[in-house]
């Protein structure tokens, strides 16, 4: 596993972070789960980056993989938005 | 913004700022002279795969500072122009004390009255596009995406909650908060000017992907390893890293999200120079 596969998560994680700070309103638990819902819906259709071959980078299999980046800024998101927001 | 906030420290910072880039740039721009060989070059061909596998990236990385500086000069003119074509009336400034500004009614949406798919799928929307537009800039290296197009798309969520909700939309961008991001991004953009300019003399020299060996393996194990992938061709096995590049289209999103977010900001709600916490909302009291 090479160092790219697994820096653009961390980075989306953090961007993730930082702009969840800036949410408001109310989400409640169901919202929140149809979010990750179809946010893994959303990074199994985008797929992973190419020439990502390992499962830390998304890759699971020719035709399973998953785009790590929308996950953790989806997820930082929410933790921003829990954590930071207004 | 009065003059008189430039002085003193601040305005220091921002000379010595002016200068390093000024002086950056225009080196770079003379030794330019001799160094492009128009057309396609088979050198280019041969190496441009080392820093970016997707070819859709690898012709726009070649010229990709210029590139990001025009697209950001862009949206700056745009700014400007706007503001003069539409007026002062909308955008308020303190200056124009002898004639007053037209006072627009206030954008306050009622979500009671919202179609029942925006009052609970706006939200949602706004989110899933943030973290799409994230995605797109974490994949500059690997997709034709950048920071211009993930500032356009974050952008577009930020209006998206307005016209959803608002004054009090969820994507609860301040007047700091996009003024910060901006002014972070022009400088995570300049700095990273230095690293190459430093060791090389060339302005934005992409010293993580170092394709021409010009400077020392530490350099590119600091900015080349974290983005380093593995290529395992027909041709054999080869590795690439995208170096500064990923992190220049950072500072371009940021720069992007903040140029454009203002823009919006200041015609949603109006702009002045007031600094107390009243008017950190755009600075409108209403």
């Amino acid at each position: 596993m090479m160092l790219g596969e697994i820096t653009p998560f961390f980075i989306a994680l953090l961007l993730g972070l930082i702009f969840g700070t800036q949410f408001s309103g109310q989400l409640s638990r169901r919202g929140t789960y149809f979010i990750i819902g179809l946010a893994i819906v959303a990074a199994f259709l985008f797929e992973a980056p190419i020439f990502t071959a390992s499962v830390f980078g998304g890759y699971i299999g020719p035709d399973l993989s998953f785009a790590t980046p929308f996950l953790g800024a989806t997820f930082g998101i929410l933790i921003g938005k829990y954590v930071g927001g207004k | 913004m009065d003059m008189n906030d430039l002085k003193g420290s601040r305005g220091i910072l921002a000379v010595v700022a002016l200068t390093v880039i000024t002086v950056g740039l225009f080196a770079a721009l003379f030794d330019l002279n001799g160094n492009v060989s128009p057309g396609i070059s088979p050198i280019y061909n041969a190496l441009a795969f080392l820093q970016a596998p997707n070819s859709l990236s690898m012709w726009v990385y070649d010229w990709r500072g210029f590139d990001t500086l025009i697209e950001t000069g862009v949206i700056y003119v745009g700014a400007i122009v706007s503001v003069m074509v539409i007026g002062r009336g909308v955008v308020r400034m303190t200056t124009d004390e002898g004639q007053p500004p037209v006072v627009s009614p206030p954008l306050l949406l009622k979500t009671e009255s919202l179609p029942i798919i925006l009052k609970y799928f706006a939200l949602p929307t706004a989110i899933l596009l943030t973290a799409y537009g994230i995605m797109i800039v974490t994949g500059v290296a690997t997709s034709g995406g950048g920071g211009f197009q993930c500032g356009v798309i974050i952008s577009s969520a930020y209006l998206l909650s307005v016209i959803m909700f608002g004054k009090n939309n969820p994507m609860n961008f301040t007047k700091k908060f996009l003024v910060a991001i901006g002014s972070f991004g022009w400088a995570l953009y300049a700095l990273l000017g230095l690293p190459g300019f430093i060791t090389t003399g060339y302005w934005q020299y992409n010293v993580g992907t170092n394709l021409w060996n010009l400077v020392p393996s530490v350099w590119s194990s600091i900015f080349g390893d974290p983005f380093r992938l593995i290529l395992t061709l027909q041709e054999g096995t080869f590795y690439s890293s995208a170096g500064i590049v990923p992190l220049i289209n950072l500072g371009e999103a940021f720069n992007v999200i903040g140029a454009i977010g203002l823009i919006f900001f200041a015609f949603i709600y109006g702009w002045n120079d007031a600094t107390s916490d009243q008017a950190e909302k755009g600075g409108n009291k209403q």
